[in-house]
């Protein structure tokens, strides 16, 4: 299998002319190669069955329970692996922390595994060595450490139990080591909390549904608490959401009431709801307002980090009164970057070693360290300035253990051999810690007992005793409150910290408001954009007086007044061509820093999915009072024409989908997710700037009266389908299930359907996008056709896993639906009543999106429901 | 020197200025050729379209290509059964032009393909999977429609022709040509019987050609009439287009008869009498458009129909409103002046008039196409258009197969009808 490069071999042209030394010498030659072969080191295989095993008859792929890292902390996955290769990813529903939903980033994460233009090999100062040599080398090196003094170890900050022992024992061993992480991702400290419990949720600034490692599962608990207070019309068990933001938020989209302020303004007034909930007497009209709606009800405060050093304190003296906990998580760590700095500017650091990390990035003074030795997956600044270069192994590559928000803990498992000779942080420390075992066996050796359920459900549970956090009496100072045009930094919505730059899918991703491909941008208000002068696109530098970034400008509608949010993830002049030169970096820029703006750089370009998103005059999302009134069903329109009937519809199944609107939070992971499923390829920046991107599901977010809405759009699959009609050569028809079949092959590409189709779902291969680089097409899902170019191609309603479920007899459900943490989206026969997609169907909220236009759609809404 | 002998050589007597003309037609036809292979090399995307506006320049030429046709079927067929005499030393080179207007025209309905090498499968052909076309899509009907028109326009030019080549067979001094008039001639030799035939062929063709001059445009203009998209979805369509058909056919005739006549010094066969009468022409279906226009913002305002609404209101403010003035502008002012008889009989008023009713009809299409695509019926599928250089190369590139045919005719065949212009001319 490590033998992936398939090079043709080519013998001498002529057997025939072979002398006997040529023979002897070609003789010689593979002999010595199967003897080679044969003393290699004991290596772990992973290989297809010979012969079929029962269980795996029926259907030729496999699930193996695993875990991605997500900032650190495990969300269970369940890989799906067919024929030795994983192709597609979804939650493991035994998982806490995933519930059976994944986030977009760890469905992209095969875009990571078949990156063309990862890390191959182990380079020792431009020489190639083999892993027994590399081995050898640096164990030479490390026998000269002494005590560890002037050894610097960077780690990427994952909560995984092994790597820590690992750690651990090199610090015994060199206790003078310097050991630390730098990951702007890095978590210490997580807050355990149960939404689904609380009554009120209060949000100061902090996103509790993206980019957090406990996300899906609040998004699954307060939304399934929601959904189910709805449905039922209970209004006491109503969940109520207040969010004080400064830029816009998922959990804001969602708020039954949202205050957009500054930064500062979010911090005292969290003050303020502290001291009135100690009984002072505070004139803060807000929090009074606050304070009299917690009268009585469980409430959960959370605060962002990013307001304070003291966020997180402030956040447990709010909670004082709820079973919130408090849980630290410890890394080692031995020193503080900045006397890492010191240490390197003094030139006492010898030997620098970066598993995963990426220091260089910031300021250091490298001529100053003879020695530098990185580990990392793709080309970073890290790794192109390494003396030693090794590449490092994908998490479905190797053997691991992570350790989820709560404690608990699951066994990484590698699902393919390593593409590569790359090497697992953990491999690396284990030879740096002269464990001569596999990391199998450490494994084993630590979770001995449950190994194999450990392996089958993901998941070992934590016996740790988490204790509640201490109920202090601390106080805080507030922040004097200025008008100064200041600067939020956060992670990119697709991208993150810059972890996932490398990665085609989420730089395609569109990012949540912004709707920007492949790029970052400077966001700011209408207003303030107009007391500077600035229009969307317009490119502007913006200084702190330390650094300058440039960049384009959108104006996004929700921000604070004289705040600029500027993303990370983007700017590094090193890595692979997806990464590499988009967008601008913030080195040298700190939250908060009063910002200097500068214009009349000419215009940015920005690759948009959405120009607007302001919908006058219409209502694509509809909304309903609560309690929801009585269902009555409708009554068809007057036509003059007879009705024509579907063929074949009293036969089988009739498929529908419902989304409800209420619970959908705009996550993407159901992008992401049928865009692995279905091959859907990524076109690049230029291409989506031409407005030719491929996703089959997007999702559309509309700015209504203050409040922001988002809406998948699938195709509509309508049972009078427009695009059907004008196609010319009969690509597009009519199935028996009432679906809007799509025939590639048939397809000529007039793009005429395209055209007639109100909700332009049609999506076109105006170029070859389907030919990606290889091995990236090794993920590709054997069971969906590519299609050429030239090919219109639309949702399918995952028909591949319709065939299946109709051959196996298990429910179907589409690609989207499994991986969508509130269960928004909900697949199924409309002719079974008893089916939650009729049952759905059949309220009040139900609603077609643009029903004027007589398809009659089988994709319908469920309305937002407002308080 | 008689009419017979005058007629038959015009191009041989001016070859070395034709001769001349090849270099410009040989670089648009160059071009023509990079952008083709471009095309089929890297497939659409080199154009500018996406979606929502999946159809771009290739539709907006296609129309406009055939629109421009019309002019020569309209004058060569309904002229004729009208009896409309003037038409007759001018209808030669007004039916030329419908044919290479038409092939110009065909090739981008082809070319438009995201796979163009099934084109075929737009026709019914017996194939082992029996699959036919789906003959609800108005681009089935198109694909007939245009076929036929090209079909019967090529054979009606024909026929008109052939007494003519049995002249010019009499008095070429080439030996080639006399052989290739000989055989194109069908023996024709003038005898009263055969006069009686071709005058009765000719009005027959001329019926069939008749509805062709309304079905042709009236099915392009389906395409758009059919399709549930805002700003397309009108009944008004079918006679807006054959009207803006005629129109652009007009000026574009207008055009090459002023070139022609200055050139080849017709003014007493290409008189100002025949000048102005396309000039009635020219405006009447001017004025016919104009009113067109008016009627289509008066529905979309009467309708009250929220996205045809805001469609039209996007047309005359929103991004691409530039395209809607110049539209107007050159369609619906300019072409006042022909209400003035004096200048309509002046040769430059109607060239520098004609040339910008080609562009105002073109930059019409663009309008319907583009303008109506871009505006969806969801604001967040909104979308925009900007023309690469192939669309423009390949627009362009048509010119040369359209004046290369031209060239053809003026250089080898009798371009003036000696046989209609010598009956003119014993009434």
């Amino acid at each position: 299998m490590s033998q992936i490069e398939n090079k043709e071999f080519t013998g001498p042209s002529n057997l025939s002319a072979l002398d006997r030394r040529d023979f002897m010498k070609y003789m010689g030659l593979f002999s010595s190669m199967t003897l080679l072969s044969s003393c290699s080191q004991k290596a772990d295989h992973i290989v297809p069955y010979a012969k079929e095993v029962a269980e795996f008859s029926e259907k030729n792929y496999e699930f193996y329970q695993t875990a991605f890292s997500d900032h650190g902390f495990a969300q269970g996955i369940s890989v799906k692996s067919f024929q030795g290769r994983p192709i597609k990813i979804d939650g493991n529903p035994l998982h806490p922390y995933s519930l059976g939903a994944t986030t977009p980033e760890a469905q992209a994460t095969l875009y990571e595994l078949y990156h063309p233009e990862r890390v191959q090999d182990i380079k020792w100062k431009g020489k190639t060595l083999s892993r027994a040599a590399f081995t050898e080398e640096l164990q030479k090196e490390m026998a000269q450490w002494g005590t560890g003094e002037g050894v610097v170890i960077f780690y990427r900050p994952d909560h995984s139990p092994t790597q820590i022992d690992l750690i651990q024992n090199l610090l015994k061993r060199y206790p003078r080591l310097h050991v630390l992480s730098i990951s702007k991702w890095k978590q210490t400290s997580t807050a355990l909390f149960d939404l689904d419990q609380a009554d009120l949720v209060v949000s100061f600034d902090e996103d509790l549904f993206f980019q957090r490692p406990d996300a899906l599962l609040h998004s699954r608990t307060f939304m399934g608490r929601r959904v189910e207070a709805i449905r039922s019309n209970q209004a006491q068990h109503l969940n109520r959401l207040e969010v004080y933001e400064s830029s816009p938020t998922l959990l804001g989209a969602k708020a039954d009431h949202t205050e957009i302020l500054r930064p500062e303004e979010i911090w005292n007034d969290a003050c303020d709801l502290l001291e009135l909930m100690r009984g002072k007497s505070v004139s803060n009209p807000r929090m009074l307002r606050l304070k009299s709606l917690m009268e009585g009800k469980k409430t959960h405060v959370s605060v962002a980090r990013h307001l304070s050093p003291e966020a997180q304190d402030l956040e447990m003296a709010l909670n004082s009164t709820t079973d919130y906990r408090n849980v630290k998580h410890e890394l080692p760590q031995t020193d503080e970057f900045s006397q890492i700095q010191t240490l390197v500017s003094q030139g006492k650091i010898h030997t620098i070693i970066s598993l995963g990390e990426n220091p260089f990035e910031e300021d250091l003074e490298l001529k100053k360290v003879p020695l530098k030795i990185s580990l990392s997956q793709f080309l970073t600044k890290t790794l192109a300035l390494s003396d030693v270069q090794v590449g490092e192994a994908h998490f479905l590559e190797t053997w691991g253990d992570l350790k989820a928000v709560n404690g608990d803990i699951s066994i990484i498992q590698p699902l393919i051999n390593p593409l590569y000779k790359t090497l697992s942080v953990l491999e690396f420390l284990m030879v740096m810690t002269r464990d001569s075992s596999r990391p199998l066996e450490l494994l084993k050796k630590k979770y001995s007992a449950p190994w194999s359920e450990a392996l089958q459900t993901g998941l070992i549970r934590s016996q740790e005793k988490l204790n509640p956090s201490p109920n202090g009496n601390k106080s805080f100072t507030k922040k004097s409150p200025t008008q100064n045009l200041i600067l939020k930094i956060a992670a990119d919505p697709s991208v993150g910290f810059g972890e996932h730059s490398d990665n085609p899918v989420l730089q395609e991703l569109p990012k949540n408001f912004s709707k920007l491909t492949w790029q970052n941008a400077f966001h700011l208000s209408l207003e303030t954009a107009k007391s500077l002068k600035i229009q969307d696109g317009d490119k502007i530098k913006i200084s702190n007086g330390k650094a300058t970034a440039t960049g384009p400008v959108k104006i996004l509608p929700g921000m604070a007044s004289n705040l600029i949010l500027a993303t990370l993830g983007y700017g590094e002049d090193y890595g692979s061509f997806i990464k590499k030169k988009r967008g601008y970096s913030l080195k040298n820029f700190q939250e908060g820093d009063p910002i200097e703006v500068k214009k009349d750089l000419g215009s940015g370009k920005l690759a948009m999915t959405q120009e607007t998103l302001f919908t006058p005059g219409q209502e694509p999302v509809k909304t309903s009072p609560f309690p929801i009134p009585a269902f009555t069903p409708k009554k068809p329109q007057p036509s003059l024409y007879p009705g024509h009937p579907l063929p074949h519809q009293d036969q089988g199944p009739q498929w529908g989908m419902t989304i409800d609107l209420t619970s959908c939070i705009g996550c993407q992971a159901c992008v992401v997710s049928c865009q692995v499923e279905n091959n859907i390829p990524f076109v690049g920046e230029e291409q989506v700037e031409k407005g030719r991107i491929l996703h089959w599901l997007r999702i559309d977010t509309y700015r209504v009266n203050e409040n922001t809405f988002f809406q998948p759009v699938p195709c509509m699959h309508c049972e009078k389908a427009p695009c059907e009609v004008v196609c010319p050569v009969n690509a597009t028809v009519h199935g028996n299930g009432g679906l809007n079949e799509m025939i590639y092959n048939r397809c000529v590409g007039t793009r005429y359907c395209s055209n007639n189709c109100p909700y332009k779902v049609r999506k076109f291969n105006f170029g070859a996008y389907s030919t990606l680089k290889s091995p990236w097409n090794m993920g590709f899902n054997p069971e969906v056709s590519i299609r050429d170019r030239g090919v219109m191609e639309k949702c399918t309603y995952c028909i591949q896993k319709i065939k299946e479920g109709e051959h196996t007899g298990k429910a179907v459900t589409t690609a989207c639906q499994n991986v969508c943490p509130t269960k928004a989206i909900e697949f199924g026969n409309i002719r079974d009543p008893g089916a939650q997609v009729s049952i759905n169907k059949a309220t009040s909220l139900n609603y077609d999106l643009l029903e004027e236009e007589g398809a009659v759609p089988r994709t319908s809404y469920l309305k937002v429901v407002r308080l | 020197m008689n009419i017979d002998q005058r007629l038959s050589v015009l191009g041989e007597e001016r070859s070395s200025f034709l001769f001349k003309l090849l270099f410009p037609i040989a670089g648009l036809l160059t071009l023509l050729s990079v952008a083709i292979f471009v095309l089929l090399k890297y497939g659409v995307e080199v154009w500018g379209i996406n979606v929502p506006v999946a159809w771009g320049f290739a539709i907006v030429n296609f129309v406009w290509w055939i629109g421009i046709g019309h002019a020569g079927t309209f004058i060569s067929a309904i002229l004729l059964l009208v009896r409309q005499d003037w038409r007759n030393s001018i209808n030669r080179v007004a039916e030329s032009m419908t044919l290479f207007a038409v092939a110009s025209a065909g090739l981008f309905p082809l070319l438009h393909m995201g796979r163009p090498w099934y084109a075929y499968w737009l026709f019914p052909y017996p194939n082992d999977m029996t699959l036919m076309p789906q003959y609800r899509s108005p681009l089935v009907w198109d694909a007939f429609a245009v076929s036929t028109y090209l079909l019967v326009s090529l054979i009606f030019w024909y026929v008109g022709l052939v007494p003519d080549f049995a002249v010019a067979r009499e008095q070429t001094q080439s030996k080639f040509k006399r052989t290739l008039f000989g055989v194109l001639s069908l023996g024709f030799s003038g005898e009263v019987k055969e006069w009686a035939s071709f005058k009765k062929a000719s009005t027959y063709f001329a019926i069939i050609a008749t509805p062709l001059v309304i079905s042709v445009h009236t099915v392009v203009s389906l395409d758009f009439t059919a399709a549930q998209t805002p700003g397309w979805h009108s009944p008004l369509f079918p006679p807006f287009f054959v009207t803006g058909a005629i129109y652009s056919g007009f000026a574009m005739v207008l055009c090459l008869l002023i070139l022609i006549r200055h050139r080849f010094q017709l003014k007493d066969i290409i008189t100002e009498h025949h000048l102005e009468s396309c000039a009635k022409f020219l405006l009447m279906s001017g004025v016919i458009v104009t009113f067109f226009y008016v009627i289509e913002f008066f529905m979309a305002w009467y309708g009250d129909e929220f996205y045809e609404s805001k469609i039209f209101i996007n047309r005359m403010f929103g991004k691409k409103n530039w395209a809607f003035w110049l539209m107007l502008i050159c369609n619906s002012f300019f072409i006042q002046i022909l209400w003035f008889p004096r200048l309509r009989k002046k040769e430059v008023v109607l060239f520098i008039v004609s040339l910008i009713v080609l562009v105002g009809m073109w930059m019409e299409r663009y309008v319907i196409v583009i303008s109506s695509l871009m505006d969806t019926h969801l604001m967040t599928t909104q979308g925009n258009y900007v023309a690469t250089r192939w669309d423009w190369m390949l627009y362009i590139g048509t010119f040369g197969i359209f004046f290369f045919g031209i060239w053809l005719v003026l250089r080898f065949l009798p371009f003036i009808p000696i046989t209609e212009v010598k009956e003119l001319d014993h009434k």
